[in-house]
């Protein structure tokens, strides 16, 4: 007896917990079918952790240009120094990786000195990151010169996935 | 007026602690929900995350289960709180590991390598926790088929639980974005120091508690079929009153605070003044060792613990008392407290062993017929060529030959090895016993 009420205790709790994940999921993410929306984040979601969610971040947009769609081809470094970082860990790209920080349009949002700022935890984005995140993202100064600027390339002609 | 351990009375106290540790399971989750909701970062994301943490808070709550405390496992049992204990640790396993596949499977990149050298701390850490949970939950539920022994298994399910816990929340504050608003932290926080102080519970104050109350083992005897009785006295204190049936930890010739304890139940009566007594068989590695204990060792008793009493059915018209082996112990406590007390309800003790020779008790339990209504009904596995009463296992239909119609309305209490036990249960619900008239006590609380 005693041992079925155990059992049925077990469920109870795990069902609760269950029911309540989908509860969270679906308050979350209103619009969503039980599908990932890696557009959800919108052009104006923070590029990195911390950012306040009603900040005005579109900071410049226009029409893509050719000298752009070349550079987007051809950044392999850039792309390399993105995986070797893990950046995908905290953030997605044309809906891979941390959908909660999307970087997809983002050299359209932010100039290339707030990029930086952003990437190496300096600047504006010291004063709203976490410490524990300044912290993390101040190790990306020291990478050699030519990877960061590879990887600020290669972010600045990130677009929306389509 | 009722009495405080009456059905009704524990069952009410059993519905507010089990709501409250559901509660207290899903508050995690629940306060996510609650204030300002952030832009989702994908359905199954959210769900994921969700499920991560509601895995983590069922196994920060994990030490609160067994850390034994009298008042809220007393509606239960704390050996049904034991197999609680063992039971949802794989719904939270479950979970945990549901929250890394939906990742795995739908958001690949954000688990990074696997290597520690290259890989963010916090995501290594979570990789550790659940590879921890995971050896926890292998290294209990089969501890006996990997030939664990019992005090390894225990430090180390100790040290692996606490690092496994420790890493978990490293990983939640690594990853953040969930525990960033304060009082999400402080629930977080809350939640860790409770686990903290449960741990210094168990490993200080209670076993520091134990000190102050020493037994000192005054006498061992041998009993049949390789059993030992060991009487306890109470060394510079009353000692403690205990209900038939029940058991305790025992701690023997080591400090508490070596964490060496194992459960035992009590056979002696309860109506005994002071000195308890446990009759234990020699079945493995520490068992072995009681032949050992000399009068004059001292002893720790953490208990009474359990529901598996007679003390808890006070309006049960007879019992009847189902035991293999050295499962008599705790039907032992019940049937000489009953005699103490001239209980004058029938009473029937069915009593299977192996051997004639390793009938634990029997000369005693011939002795209880005066004081006792007691019909006794022994099953041998091996019985001797004049063996004229049942043999065999106590399988269903020895147990129908042995409990008569008139027997049916009385309450059960079944003690055996756990094959005997699921073999009696199902014997009883064919006979139409209902499930609340028939108790059993769990021992494999490893």
């Amino acid at each position: 007896m005693r041992e079925i009420i155990a059992r049925a205790v077990c469920v109870l709790t795990v069902g609760v917990i269950v029911a309540l994940s989908f509860l969270f999921a679906a308050a979350h993410n209103p619009q969503s079918a039980a599908q990932p929306l890696p557009e959800a984040a919108g052009p104006a979601v923070a590029m990195a952790e911390g950012e306040k969610p009603d900040r005005p971040t579109v900071i410049g947009s226009g029409p893509r240009d050719e000298k752009r769609d070349t550079l987007l081809r051809d950044n392999a470094r850039g792309r390399a120094v993105y995986e070797a970082q893990n950046c995908a860990t905290c953030h997605s790209l044309a809906g891979e990786g941390n959908p909660r920080r999307p970087l997809d349009d983002v050299g359209a949002r932010l100039t290339p000195d707030q990029l930086r700022a952003w990437t190496t935890g300096t600047g504006e984005a010291a004063a709203i990151l976490s410490e524990a995140v300044v912290k993390r993202k101040q190790r990306y100064s020291s990478l050699p010169a030519e990877d960061l600027e590879a990887l600020m390339a290669y972010l600045s002609t990130r677009t929306t996935a389509k | 007026m009722k009495p405080p351990w009456s059905r009704s009375g524990r069952g009410f106290r059993a519905t507010l602690w089990t709501l409250g540790y559901v509660a207290l399971a899903a508050f995690p989750v629940l306060v996510l929900l609650v204030g300002e909701l952030p832009k989702g970062g994908g359905y199954w994301w959210d769900f994921a995350m969700a499920l991560g943490f509601g895995g983590l808070a069922i196994m920060a709550l994990q030490s609160v289960l067994t850390a034994r405390f009298r008042r809220a496992t007393a509606p239960f049992g704390v050996d049904i709180i034991y197999y609680f204990h063992r039971l949802v640790a794989v719904g939270a396993f479950g979970l945990i590991v549901a929250h890394y596949i939906i990742l795995r499977m739908r958001y690949g990149a954000v688990l990074g390598p696997v290597d520690p050298l290259s890989a963010p701390w916090h995501m290594t850490a979570g990789r550790i926790a659940l590879l921890l949970f995971g050896v926890l939950i292998v290294s209990s539920w089969w501890r006996k088929p990997l030939r664990i022994k019992y005090d390894r298994w225990r430090i180390g399910h100790a040290i692996m639980a606490i690092a496994a816990v420790i890493l978990a929340v490293i990983h939640i504050h690594g990853v953040g974005h969930y525990t960033r608003a304060a009082w999400r932290e402080i629930v977080w926080s809350g939640y860790t120091v409770v686990w903290v102080l449960v741990i210094g519970y168990v490993r200080i104050v209670r076993p520091w508690s134990l000190t102050r109350t020493p037994y000192r083992v005054v006498a061992v005897d041998k009993e049949r079929g390789r059993s030992w009785s060991l009487t306890l006295a109470p060394e510079g204190h009353s000692g403690l009153s205990f209900r038939p049936g029940q058991f305790a930890w025992l701690s023997l010739g080591t400090s508490p605070f070596r964490a060496r304890e194992h459960p035992f139940s009590f056979s002696g009566s309860a109506a005994e003044a002071a000195t308890l007594r446990f009759t234990i068989k020699e079945l493995g590695d520490f068992t072995r060792t009681i032949k050992d204990v000399r009068p004059g060792q001292i002893a720790y008793v953490d208990g009474p613990h359990g529901v598996f009493t007679t003390d808890y059915h006070a309006r049960a018209p007879g019992f009847v008392f189902i035991a293999g082996g050295i499962g008599i112990a705790p039907c032992m406590s019940m049937l000489r407290t009953l005699a103490d007390r001239a209980d004058s309800r029938p009473v029937r003790l069915i009593y299977g062993n192996r051997r004639w020779e390793d009938v634990v008790f029997r000369e005693e339990i011939e002795q209880f017929r005066p004081k006792l209504q007691l019909d006794v009904v022994h099953v041998l596995q091996e019985p001797p060529a004049d063996w004229t009463g049942l043999h065999g296992i106590l399988s269903e239909p020895i147990l129908r030959a042995a409990i008569p119609e008139s027997a049916w309305r009385a309450t059960f209490f079944l003690c055996g090895p756990k094959p005997m036990i699921d073999s009696a249960e199902r014997t009883l619900h064919q006979l139409g016993i209902p499930l609340h008239r028939v108790h059993c006590e769990l021992f494999d609380m490893a």
